[in-house]
Formats: structure tokens, sequence, C-alpha cells
């Protein structure tokens, strides 16, 4: 016949043997019998309930065997081990035994041998986790621009305080380890009593939190993938006034202007307007116009005029972030155009940055007014100065 | 004129005293019960620590006497350390006296 068993998560850290020892007890009082641990699970198997003692016991694997006689003729069942440290249970609950341990001098000897495995332990993890973490920062950094519009800081920064958690859960481990070594060394032995209860809920909650964060965060990953790779095409512009630049703005009233579609572009990459948020810049708009103007001509007189229009705005949750946000968002523009924007002292905005771009007709600004980033591109044939001053016309007034 | 180390612990005393006799470790845990009226215990973990270190000090050593149990039995290092110990601590008794001994009947 075999005996019902159940397998529970070591939501301790293995290495607080008291804790560990008061809920061994206490499962063994709720009829649960400790059967054996593995690396992340303990086994119990059902039982009648019984008050019993658990001790764990810190020892070096290859003198195992004979040390475990030793105990069991003193009265201590050997159960299982979990690298150095040894789980012993009483054979017999109604007979008084002694203690393992009745030294306390040679307890904390016993403990000692424990601190510096944990040690070593915590150095190789320090190490790794640095490295996760200086990885995940550098990866913070690099996506700048997506940091905004993508919230791609997420999950790096959650990766970042896991990890952080982890070596903070380590260290805990390691100077609880040094008190107990401390008190024992000064002649007072444990006292074997254990207070775990609210850690382990503490610890499944901490867990299961990062564990639901990073499902979340990963199926919005999927999600995002298949979105962008479906063909959906982009909305086309709505016939009223935009939070952003638009040709509208400083076309004269008389000019014919006519969206440009490309037969072959079923995304409509030519005339969309788009609205988006995120949690850094919860409002994004985006336009793009490509038009041709009726009756006119480019400068040298033989092709129709089609000029080009491309307008940003985001709305940011603070001016400090905004300024960052906009900084950013040059770099990124003089980094993939190979343009210079040249700052212009004398605006109605707070910042204003302009390129005349490698043509004169290929201009672009990027202007910052308060918690607000605009970005125009504009290819045609006004002055990059005109349309600013429209644009500030439109936001300011 | 051979001066030991420092003085032993009370754990040690006892258990070198009760390897008098050859013993396998429970035994011991038993003995050193008996000689000092229960006064001194010993769970298994302690005592097993101070024979790995007695060992050590080769003080005692480790023989395979009826087969499988393996007996512990005290070199002439282990006598001689022990004596000195004995020695050292019916000094210390002796220099007392004067205070708590008012011709009480003490034997050596």
């Amino acid at each position: 016949m075999k005996n019902k068993t159940k397998k529970k998560m070591l939501f301790l850290d293995i290495w607080n043997i008291e804790d560990q020892e008061a809920w061994f007890s206490d499962m063994a009082s709720q009829g649960w019998k400790l059967h054996g641990i593995g690396k992340v699970t303990a086994t119990f198997e059902k039982d009648v309930p019984k008050e019993v003692k658990y001790r764990c016991d810190i020892f070096e694997k290859k003198e195992n065997k004979d040390q475990i006689e030793f105990y069991h003729e003193a009265g201590w069942e050997f159960v299982d081990s979990w690298e150095n440290i040894h789980i012993f249970r009483e054979k017999n609950e109604n007979v008084d035994i002694e203690e393992i341990h009745t030294d306390p001098v040679e307890h904390a000897d016993r403990l000692s041998i424990l601190k510096s495995t944990i040690k070593r332990n915590a150095i190789l993890i320090l190490i790794c986790s640095v490295l996760i973490i200086m990885l995940n920062i550098s990866l913070i950094n690099r996506n700048s621009l997506s940091n905004y519009l993508n919230d791609s800081f997420v999950i790096p920064l959650v990766v970042i305080i896991f990890y952080i958690y982890i070596v903070f859960l380590m260290f805990n481990g390691l100077f609880h380890l040094s008190s107990r070594i401390r008190k024992l060394k000064s002649g007072s032995l444990l006292e074997n009593k254990g207070n775990y209860r609210g850690k382990i809920l503490r610890r499944k909650l901490i867990l299961s939190s990062f564990l639901v964060i990073f499902l979340l965060l990963i199926s919005s990953v999927f999600t995002n993938i298949t979105h962008s790779t479906t063909d959906i095409p982009n909305p086309s512009i709505p016939d009223q006034e935009l939070p952003i630049l638009q040709m509208e703005d400083y076309k004269k009233s008389s000019q014919e202007y006519e969206p440009i579609f490309h037969e072959f572009d079923d995304k409509n990459r030519t005339n969309y307007y788009l609205e988006n948020s995120s949690i850094l810049v919860p409002k994004q708009y985006e336009l793009q116009q490509n038009v041709k103007v009726a009756g006119v001509h480019w400068e040298d007189g033989v092709e129709a005029y089609t000029p080009n229009l491309r307008s940003y705005g985001y709305v940011i949750r603070k001016d400090w972030l905004a300024k960052n946000f906009m900084n950013n968002l040059l770099k990124e523009k003089e980094d993939i155009y190979y343009v210079t924007f040249k700052e212009e002292m004398e605006s109605p905005f707070d910042e204003l940055w302009i390129s005349k771009g490698s043509h004169s007709t290929q201009q672009a600004f990027v202007a910052r007014l308060k918690n607000t980033v605009y970005y125009v591109e504009y290819f045609g044939m006004k002055d990059i100065e005109y349309i600013i001053e429209q644009k500030a016309e439109k936001v300011i007034n | 004129m051979e001066t030991q180390g420092p003085p032993m612990s009370e754990a040690m005393y006892y258990v070198l005293l009760a390897l008098s006799n050859p013993l396998h470790g429970y035994g011991v845990m038993d003995k050193v019960k008996k000689l000092s009226n229960g006064r001194v215990k010993m769970g298994p973990g302690t005592l097993y620590g101070i024979l790995k270190r007695l060992q050590q000090q080769n003080f005692i050593f480790l023989e395979d006497a009826d087969g499988r149990r393996k007996v512990y039995q005290m070199t002439v290092t282990g006598e001689e350390a022990l004596k000195e110990e004995y020695l050292r601590l019916s000094k210390m008794v002796n220099d007392g006296k004067f205070l708590f001994d008012m011709g009480g009947s003490h034997e050596e």
C-alpha cells in the first residue's frame, strides 16, 4: 500500500534551519511526515498527527554514514539531506532524548561550515546578478526612445528588481546565520523556535507577483508581435483638426491637395494618422501626409509638386522626462539622418531645435512646450521657419 | 617537561575519562552521563565533533574491533593529556580549599 504524499515548495531559506525545523514539526502535527527533500520541494507522507521534533545538522557528506548511524543510536532518525544540511527527527516521540547539539561552541563550528558554503554561493550569485543587472541597465540605456514609446524598459526593470531581491535574500541569510553563530559563541544554545508563518506567506506573495508580472509581460510581448505582423492598414486621416501640425494648418485655402496613395502599399504608409499610448508617454500622435498640389511644380518647373509632412506629438508624464526624451529624440534623428539640429534661442517654445537638412527642401524641427514634445519633418518648398510659426500659433493659442 | 596547550573543555575531559576502556560512539555518551551522575549530558552531534577533534589531536584512535562496529581507544598521548588535566583540576580545587573545605572529609 502506498501512502498518500504531497509536495510542497521550499519557500523558506533552506539555511534558516530553525524555521525549517519548526515547519517540519508543524507539518507532522498536522499529520504530514517529512519523507524527503529535493532541490526546491519537500515531500510529505500522510501519517497520524504527531508532535515530533525535527533537527537539521550540518556536516560534510563524506562522514555521513558513520555519523548518521551514531545519531540513530542516540535516538535521531535520518530523513534526508540537502547538500551539507542533514535532517533528523526523533525516532520515538515519547522517549526523552538529548538534543543533537548540547555545546553551543561546537554547534557554532557546525554552522560556520554552512556559512562558508553560503558565502561561496553568495559570491557566485552576486557576480552573476551584477552581470545580469548591468546587461539590463545597458538594454534600458540603448532603447532610450523605445523606453518612452513602447515601454521597453519594463522587462529589464523587472529583471533588475528580481535579481536585486535574490541578492538581498542571499545576504539576509548570511546575516541571519552570522547572528546565530555569534549567539552560540557567546555560550547560549539556540531556542529551536522558528517563526516562519509570516515568512512563507510573504515569500509566496512576492514570488507569485513576480511570476504574474513576468507572465503578463511575456504575453504582452507576444500580442505585440502578432499585432505588428498582421496586415491592418494604418487608419486614414480623420476630417477634423488634429492635436499636431498638419498640412491644413499652413496651406493656402485656394490650393488643392490631393493625397497620394501607392498602388502596392497595403498598410497605407503614405497618408495616415495614429494615436498610441505608453506608461511614460500616455498620449502619442503620429501623422503622415503625402500630397500632390494641383497646378504647382517643383523649382525645376517640370515635376508636379508633391510635398511631404511627418508630424509627431508626445505628451510625457513629467517636464524633466520630456527634456530627456527630447534629447534622446534629437540624438536618434541625428544618428539616423546624418543631420545636425541647432538650437533656436528665440522661440515661443521652451526649447526649439531646427535642422535644415542636407537638401534645402528637407527640413525638420523638434520643439518642447512644458511636457509636450513635437517633432516635424517637412519636405517641400516652404521655409521651416514659416511652418514653425504656424505650429506655434496652433499649440500656444 | 611538556606543557600542554589550552586547558581542556569539560566535555573533552569527560570523553577521555569515559574512554579509559575502549567504547563505541554511543557507549561514550552513556558512560559520560553515568560518570558525571547525569550532570554532563552530551548530544550525538556535540560528541561526534569532540571525538573528531580528539582524533585530530591524536588523543584517541578508531579501531575496528568486533568487525562492523568501530571502537574508540585512548592513545598514550591522550592518557598523558588526561592525567595532566586531572592534576591541573585538582590543583585548582586544592587552591580553593582554604575557603570552602572546613575540615571536611574529602578523598583524593
